[in-house]
C-alpha cells in the first residue's frame, strides 16, 4: 500500500512539478513521513525522490545502513560528528577554490558528491545523489545491480527486501577511477541537464545558485599519490574515511595514519603566514636584536657554552697535572660565577671573552655602517627584503665586471631524421648550424619571440621545449596564415609567458605578452590558443570562441595537468 | 675663467649611474649599477655568470616587456631603481 503511493508520488516528481522530501512525505501521507524522520525500520522506504530521467536518485536516510530503493543506493556515515566533520571540511576547501559558490550552503557541490543536507536546521540526516551509471560498473564500490524504475514496484525488482548487504571497500586509490568513470560519464548533455535540474525542490530551502559543471573540473583533480585535490597547486588532502564519507560508503579499509584535513592545513597555513610576519617584521625593526649579547641568566645553548671549559687553552697547555687541571677549573668556576653575576660586564675573562668580543664587534660594525653609510640606506630602499625567513640579499654588482663565457656549438649535428629530409632543407639546417657556432648566437628575434642556437639544437635533437619554441611556432604560424589567408582559421595565441607573469606579479590586468589581442583580433579570430606548461608537460586550451566552448588538449592525459586550466580561465 | 670652463666640462662628464635591481623568481635581488648606455646583455650575461645558468634559458623582462640584447636602459627609459625581472624558461615534453 504504501509502496504504491511512494510510485505516485514519483510520478509526479517525474512529471516536472517536483516537491521536497517532505512536500513529498505529505503526499504520500504521514505514516511515512513518520519512517523518514525517524530511524529506518524494516519494510518502510527510506528513499524517497528519485529522478529516473538524469539517472539520480536521491535518499534520506538516517543510521548507518545501506538502503535500496526504487533502483538507487543510498549510504550513510556512521556516526554524526563525523559527517558533519567531513561536510564541514569538505566545503571549507571548495569555497577556498570556488569563491563565487553561495557560502550559505555549498549545495551545488554537495549536490555533485552526493552530498547535501536533508534538513538545513539539523544536519544529521544527510540525503545522497548516486550516479547510477557510474555505481554499477564502478571498481571501487563493486556494487550489486542498479536500476532505474519507470513503473515498476520495488517487490519486482528486489523481491527479498529493500536492505540486502554490500560487500564493497572504499579505498582512495579507487577514487581516483571512480573521479576518471564520472568524467568520463560527463558528457554535454549530462551537464546541461544536470545544470537544468533544480535541486533545491527536492529540499526545504530557496533558490540557489548552481554551477553543476564545476563538479566536473573538481572530480579531474583527484591525485592519488597525493591522495588530495590538487587545485590551483595546492593539495587538500583527503583520507580515506573522508573520502568514504563524502561519497556515502563506509570504509572497510584500515585508515591511514594521516589525519590531515583542510582545516588542520589551513591552520598550519596560518601559523606559518603569522611565523613569517612576526619575523620578517622584526627584522625590518630591529636589527640590533640579532647581534645582542648572550646573557648568563638564559637557559640553554648560551648558557651551555658559557659554563664551558675553553678547549684550545686546554690544547695549548698541555701535559697539564691532575692538581693543576683542578686549581683551573675552580678557577674557571669562581670565574664564571663572577661573570654571572657581572653579567653584562666584559672585565670577566676566561670563556665568555671569544663569543662576546665577536658579538661586540659584529654590533659596533653594524652601528657604524648604519650611521655612516648613506648610499647602503639608498640600496635598502631600492631592495626590500624578498625572501620570507631568510635575510635579504641584496648586493650591488657593476655591470662592466661581468664576464660570460660563452659556449661553443657544433658545427654538425646528426638529428633523428635528417636523412629523411630533402636535401634542400637539410642543406639549409646544416648551413645554419656552421653560420651560427656559439650556442648564445640568436638565429631568430621578433618581438618576444627569440630563437638561439641552443634551442636550435634541442628542437633537432628531439629535446623538451620552452617557451620560445612556442611563441616562435605561434608567430611563424600567423606570419603563413597572413601570406596565405584563409589557410587556417584566424586564431589568437596567449604567450605561456603571459600566464607565467600573471602568477608571479599577480597583477590582475597586466598585458604583457598579449598585446596582440585586441578588440579587433578577437571579433576576427575563431579560436583561441593559450599552451600551458605544468608539470614539465605542455598541454594546450583552445577556446572555440564561436562555439563558446573551451578544449583542454593532453597528450598525456591525466587529471593534475588539467587542474591547472580552472585557474587559466578564470584569469 | 679656465677653472669655471673645466669645472663645467667635470660636470658634463659625470654620468649617471644607474642602480637596476634584478628580482629572480624565488624572491632573490641584486643590484646592479649601470650606464643608461650600457647593453643589458651585459647585465644578463652576468647575472646568468653568477647563478651558473645558460643565457639562453632566463628572460629579462622589463614592464612585462621582454628584454633584447641590444637594449639599454636608456632606450628603455629606465629611472633608478627599477626593477628587472628574471624568469626561468620552463621546459616540457
Amino acid at each position: 500500500m504504501g509502496l504504491d503511493l511512494e510510485l505516485e508520488g514519483l510520478e509526479s516528481m517525474v512529471d516536472g512539478e517536483g516537491c521536497n522530501p517532505y512536500e513529498h512525505a505529505r503526499l504520500i501521507g504521514s505514516d511515512v513521513r513518520g519512517a523518514c524522520e525517524g530511524r529506518p525500520r524494516p519494510g518502510r522506504p527510506h528513499v524517497r525522490v528519485s529522478w529516473p530521467e538524469l539517472g539520480l536518485a536521491v535518499g534520506v536516510v538516517d543510521g548507518g545502513q545501506v538502503v535500496h530503493n526504487l533502483g538507487c543506493v543510498v549510504a550513510v556515515p556512521q556516526t554524526r560528528s563525523t559527517v558533519n566533520q567531513a561536510m564541514r571540511a569538505f566545503a571549507a576547501g571548495v569555497f577556498k577554490i570556488f569563491d563565487f559558490i553561495n557560502p550559505a550552503f555549498c549545495l551545488p557541490l554537495q549536490f555533485g558528491f552526493g552530498l547535501f543536507p536533508a534538513n538545513p536546521s539539523e544536519f544529521s540526516s544527510i540525503s545522497f545523489v548516486v550516479l547510477q551509471h557510474f555505481v554499477r560498473s564502478s571498481p571501487a564500490f563493486q556494487l550489486v545491480d542498479l536500476r532505474i524504475l519507470h513503473s515498476k514496484t520495488i517487490a519486482d525488482i528486489m523481491p527479498e527486501g529493500y536492505t540486502p548487504k554490500i560487500h564493497f571497500r572504499c579505498r582512495t586509490s579507487g577514487f581516483r577511477e571512480v573521479c576518471d568513470e564520472l568524467v568520463e560519464k560527463f558528457g554535454d548533455q549530462f551537464v546541461s541537464s544536470l545544470s537544468e535540474l533544480q535541486i533545491n525542490q527536492f529540499l526545504l530551502l530557496p533558490r540557489f545558485p548552481q554551477n553543476v559543471p564545476m563538479v566536473y573540473m573538481l572530480l579531474s583533480t583527484w591525485d592519488n599519490e597525493s591522495e588530495s585535490f590538487v587545485i590551483n597547486s595546492r593539495s587538500l588532502t583527503f583520507t580515506s574515511e573522508e573520502i568514504a564519507l563524502i561519497i556515502g560508503l563506509p570504509n572497510r579499509v584500515q585508515s591511514s595514519s594521516r589525519t590531515k584535513s583542510t582545516n588542520k592545513f589551513d591552520e598550519v597555513s596560518k601559523t606559518v603566514e603569522k611565523i613569517i610576519d612576526e619575523i620578517v617584521g622584526k627584522k625590518e625593526t630591529s636589527e640590533d636584536e640579532e647581534f645582542t649579547l648572550p646573557s648568563s641568566g638564559t637557559g640553554g645553548i648560551a648558557r651551555r657554552v658559557h659554563g664551558r671549559n675553553d678547549r684550545k687553552r686546554k690544547r695549548v697547555k698541555t701535559p697539564f697535572t691532575t692538581g693543576d687541571r683542578k686549581k683551573k677549573k675552580t678557577q674557571l668556576q669562581t670565574v664564571n660565577k663572577e661573570a654571572e653575576i657581572l653579567s653584562k660586564k666584559e672585565t670577566s675573562v676566561t670563556t665568555r671573552k671569544p663569543v662576546t668580543r665577536a658579538a661586540t664587534r659584529l654590533k659596533e660594525k653594524v652601528t657604524e655602517s648604519k650611521k655612516a653609510s648613506a648610499p647602503q640606506d639608498e640600496t635598502t630602499k631600492i631592495a626590500p627584503s624578498a625572501a620570507p625567513v631568510k635575510k635579504p640579499k641584496t648586493a650591488i654588482f657593476d655591470v662592466e665586471d661581468s664576464k660570460y663565457v660563452e659556449r661553443a656549438a657544433k658545427e654538425f649535428l646528426d638529428y633523428p631524421g635528417r636523412l629523411l629530409l630533402n636535401e634542400e632543407k637539410r642543406n639549409t639546417i646544416d648551413a645554419f648550424l656552421k653560420k651560427y657556432t656559439k650556442m648564445e648566437d640568436t638565429i631568430f628575434a621578433i618581438g618576444d619571440a627569440i630563437i638561439f642556437r641552443s634551442q636550435m639544437d634541442e628542437l633537432l635533437l628531439c629535446e623538451e621545449l620552452d617557451t620560445n619554441h612556442m611563441d616562435t611556432f605561434a608567430y611563424l604560424l600567423s606570419e603563413k596564415n597572413k601570406m596565405v589567408p584563409g589557410l587556417n582559421q584566424p586564431f589568437l595565441y596567449v604567450s605561456a609567458f603571459h600566464w607565467g607573469y600573471y602568477v608571479r606579479n599577480k597583477q590582475e590586468k597586466t598585458t604583457s605578452f598579449a598585446d596582440n589581442i585586441t578588440k579587433d583580433a578577437v571579433k576576427n579570430a575563431n579560436i583561441m590558443f593559450v599552451p600551458i606548461i605544468y608539470e614539465r608537460h605542455w598541454t594546450l586550451l583552445v577556446a572555440n570562441m564561436k562555439n563558446k566552448r573551451w578544449d583542454f588538449m593532453d597528450s598525456l592525459p591525466k587529471a593534475t595537468h588539467k587542474s591547472i586550466t580552472p585557474e587559466v580561465v578564470y584569469f | 675663467m679656465a677653472s669655471t670652463s673645466s669645472k663645467k666640462n667635470k660636470k658634463s662628464n659625470e654620468v649617471t649611474i644607474l642602480c637596476l635591481k634584478v628580482k629572480s623568481q624565488d624572491g632573490e635581488e641584486l643590484v646592479y649599477r649601470a650606464k643608461p648606455t650600457t647593453k643589458l646583455s651585459k647585465l644578463k650575461n652576468d647575472y646568468c655568470n653568477r647563478h651558473s645558468l645558460p643565457i639562453n634559458s632566463i628572460a629579462f623582462l622589463f614592464d612585462g616587456r621582454r628584454i633584447h640584447d641590444e637594449d639599454t636602459p636608456e632606450s628603455l627609459k629606465m629611472e633608478d631603481g627599477d626593477e628587472i625581472d628574471a624568469m626561468i624558461h620552463q621546459t616540457g615534453g
